[in-house]
């Protein structure tokens, strides 16, 4: 796109001084020779178009590599619970393509308490959780410190940003069967559904006499709806209850069948407790124990702990993404604002031409063309 | 972590002062609206003693407006524009603030039935669509970046809006029936081209920082700067395509009408992220507060 602006003078004189002299005063890089000048101004433009898509390439390669070189696992730790930085530390790793997992900050990091904050304060808000904070002790070649992590606020470590995604209840459980042997101890991590963290978990017993399962809900504080159905009314455990489905039969955890520990796979099972089994589904508050059905034992729920999802990534290129991604817009806005212009003034006998040349729109052209024309012609 | 103490009370008189300040710009919307359609009658272009009320009305209701945007924040203690109804008064205020300094420096009296008539639509639905009591910030909105992202794009958004009503007028007049005596009062296309590109091109600076904002923000809170969800997408469709407009304002044969309606579409774009996307659209960018 050239837009040319052109203007003769017929004239004897040229007043080349004060042309040079405006050119000069313009920030205009000039040629003069003895019967032509030759002006340009610019450049910046086309260093800002060279920068421009330098940038982009500098952009494209650096997420390109960051995405080779970066790595991104998860983690969910209930309280007390400990995670080491290797492969085999989290639930789920996805390397890129260049990152060796062996390469990991050998780092250990435990959650040592996770507090929540709701609004008691502001009718309005009523129970909206406004804060989240994990109280970790990281452990790096031995030296420990204490952190806290927050939604957001990482916590930086070499190489790993830890980042907190989510949290909810652990039920701590202790089963026996009939002959008071324990065949299952721990917390159990349940997934929140909503707000209110009515959470949904699965607990599997395979070293029972005969292997069961259990599909229970967790209401930190319970309330019915209208059609009857439990469901939480506060995230706190105001009024904790676990409501438990339970499901007998092979578990098939040897076959890699239910290797997901939030699911379970009732096809070969049969439900004696809850659903259509007959058998309310079998209802424990904390601190209570309960019997379950067809004599597979007790359970205890010994008491309630919170879980934090960790997120743990690293990218190495991530800054220069932001370096390029800056001088990616700068150089596009100076190419966008900045006019590129040629003129030239030339004499021959009798007449002086005035020609001008823009590599882009360039709205001041012809006035400029104009404005020289008129210093060409002025009586000194 | 201590819980602040909302005013509840305060939000509700900072309601009445917004919708006084609404009451007032469609007051002046419909004068400005009248004298613009006596203007064109008779093909006159100076402005008139009815306009000039119009506008005094602007800057009345502009006061009231910003005592009412101040009294939110105060409310709720912190900058009024966590959620979408907060992110439109306080939107909606800043273009009209604008508009007016503007005003001081640019003839641009032609477009104060667009700003003003648009404004009244944004407090319309922003109060009978969007309305949210005060509420404190839930943990992912507790960033300083808070402040620095949501607002650069209310700036945006704001020099967008009034670079789209000149667009939209420079097509009207560069389209057929240029003789149309309602086009006589508006300056000519070159003038229009100008001052819309002014206004885009710093739209689309402030818009590029939201951006970056947003992705610097997204790495802390959630743990990736980019990741395509709805709303980045989206809001990186618009910079293309305002980046497109303003190439098109530097190349021969597309500069005029076509950009125009090139910023016609980014604008229309920004408002469907803005409406569409923030409520039907599923994303982590939920923050409408509805
Ligand atoms: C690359 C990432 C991001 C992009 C491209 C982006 C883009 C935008 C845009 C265009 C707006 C203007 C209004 C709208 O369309 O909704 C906006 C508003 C907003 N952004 Fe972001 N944003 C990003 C990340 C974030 C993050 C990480 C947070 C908070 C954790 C956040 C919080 C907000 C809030 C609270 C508003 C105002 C209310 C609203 O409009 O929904 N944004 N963002």
């Amino acid at each position: 796109s050239r837009l040319p602006e052109y203007i003769k003078i017929e004239t004897e004189k040229d007043n080349f001084k004060k042309v040079e002299e405006f050119f000069k005063t313009n920030k205009y890089r000039t040629v003069i020779t003895q019967d032509e000048i030759r002006a340009e101004k610019g450049y910046l433009r086309e260093t800002g178009n060279l920068v421009f898509h330098l940038s982009l390439l500098g952009v494209l390669i650096s997420v390109g590599l960051g995405g080779a070189l970066s790595y991104s696992g998860q983690r969910v730790l209930v309280e007390g619970e400990s995670f080491v930085n290797n492969e085999a530390g989290y639930d789920s790793l996805s390397p890129g393509l260049l990152f060796d997992t062996k390469s990991l900050t050998p780092f250990s990091l435990k959650l040592n308490s996770f507090i929540t904050t709701y609004d008691y304060l502001n009718p309005t808000n009523y129970a909206k959780p406004i804060d989240f904070t994990a109280k970790v002790t990281t452990n790096l070649n031995g030296k420990k410190d204490d952190a806290v992590i927050k939604v957001n606020n990482p916590l930086m470590l070499p190489n790993a940003k830890v980042y907190l995604t989510g949290n909810g209840y652990a039920p701590d459980v202790v089963i026996k069967d009939k002959d008071k042997n324990i065949v299952f101890s721990g917390p159990v991590v349940f997934l929140p559904q909503d707000g209110n963290l009515t959470s949904l978990g699965v607990i599997k017993v395979p070293d029972a006499p005969t292997q069961f399962g259990i599909m229970a809900f967790f209401y930190p504080t319970v309330g019915q709806l209208e059609t009857g159905a439990l469901t939480s009314t506060h995230p706190y455990p105001w009024n904790a209850l676990l409501s438990m489905n339970v499901f007998v039969g092979k578990l098939g955890l040897e076959n890699g069948l239910n290797a997901n520990v939030f699911d379970l796979n009732t096809h070969a099972m049969k439900q004696v407790a809850g659903g259509k089994s007959g058998i309310k589904a079998i209802q424990v508050k904390p601190g209570e124990t309960v019997a379950l059905p067809k004599e597979l034992g007790t359970l205890e729920f010994r008491g309630l702990k919170r879980f934090a999802s960790l997120d743990i990534t690293y990218n190495p290129m991530e800054l220069w993404v932001l370096v390029f991604a800056l001088s990616t817009l700068f150089s596009l806005i100076l190419m966008l604002i900045i006019p590129r212009r040629r003129i030239w003034v030339k004499k021959s006998s009798g007449f002086v031409e005035v020609a001008a040349l823009a590599k882009s729109r360039d709205e001041s052209l012809g006035k400029i063309v104009k404005e020289i024309s008129e210093i060409v012609k002025k009586k000194s | 972590m201590t819980v602040t103490e909302l005013n509840p009370e305060l939000a509700t008189i900072s309601r009445l002062l917004v919708l006084g300040a609404l009451t007032i710009y469609s007051i002046a919307f419909i004068i400005l609206a009248w004298s613009l359609t006596k203007r064109a009658a008779k093909g006159d272009k100076t402005s008139s003693k009815l306009e000039n009320i119009g506008i005094y009305l602007l800057v009345a209701g502009n006061l009231l407006h910003f005592v009412g945007v101040l009294t939110r924040g105060i409310a709720a203690h912190r900058v009024p524009w966590a959620n979408m109804y907060e992110f439109s008064i306080t939107g909606s205020f800043i273009v009209t603030f604008i508009y007016l300094v503007a005003l001081r420096f640019k003839d641009l009296k032609f477009i104060s039935t667009f700003v003003s008539g648009f404004v009244v639509l944004i407090i319309g639905s922003a109060n009978t669509l969007f309305y949210v009591q005060v509420d404190t910030l839930m943990p992912a909105l507790q960033d300083y970046w808070l402040v620095i992202h949501v607002s650069v794009a209310i700036l945006a958004t704001a020099f967008f809006m009034i670079g789209a009503a000149l667009a939209a007028i420079l097509i009207l007049k560069s389209g057929k029936g240029k003789e149309r005596k309602l086009l006589k009062v508006f300056p000519e296309v070159e003038k229009l081209e100008k001052l819309s590109y002014q206004f885009n091109i710093i739209g689309f600076i402030l818009w590029s920082f939201t951006l970056i904002a947003g992705a610097i923000w997204a790495d802390k809170a959630w743990h990736r700067f980019w990741g395509w969800d709805t709303k980045e997408v989206w809001t990186f469709i618009i910079w293309t395509i305002y980046a497109a407009y303003l190439h098109a304002t530097t190349t021969k044969g597309w500069e005029g009408k076509r950009a125009a309606w090139l910023a016609l579409i980014g604008f229309t774009a920004i408002i469907f992220n803005f409406t569409i996307v923030n409520l039907y659209f599923k994303g982590l960018h939920v923050y409408s507060g509805l």
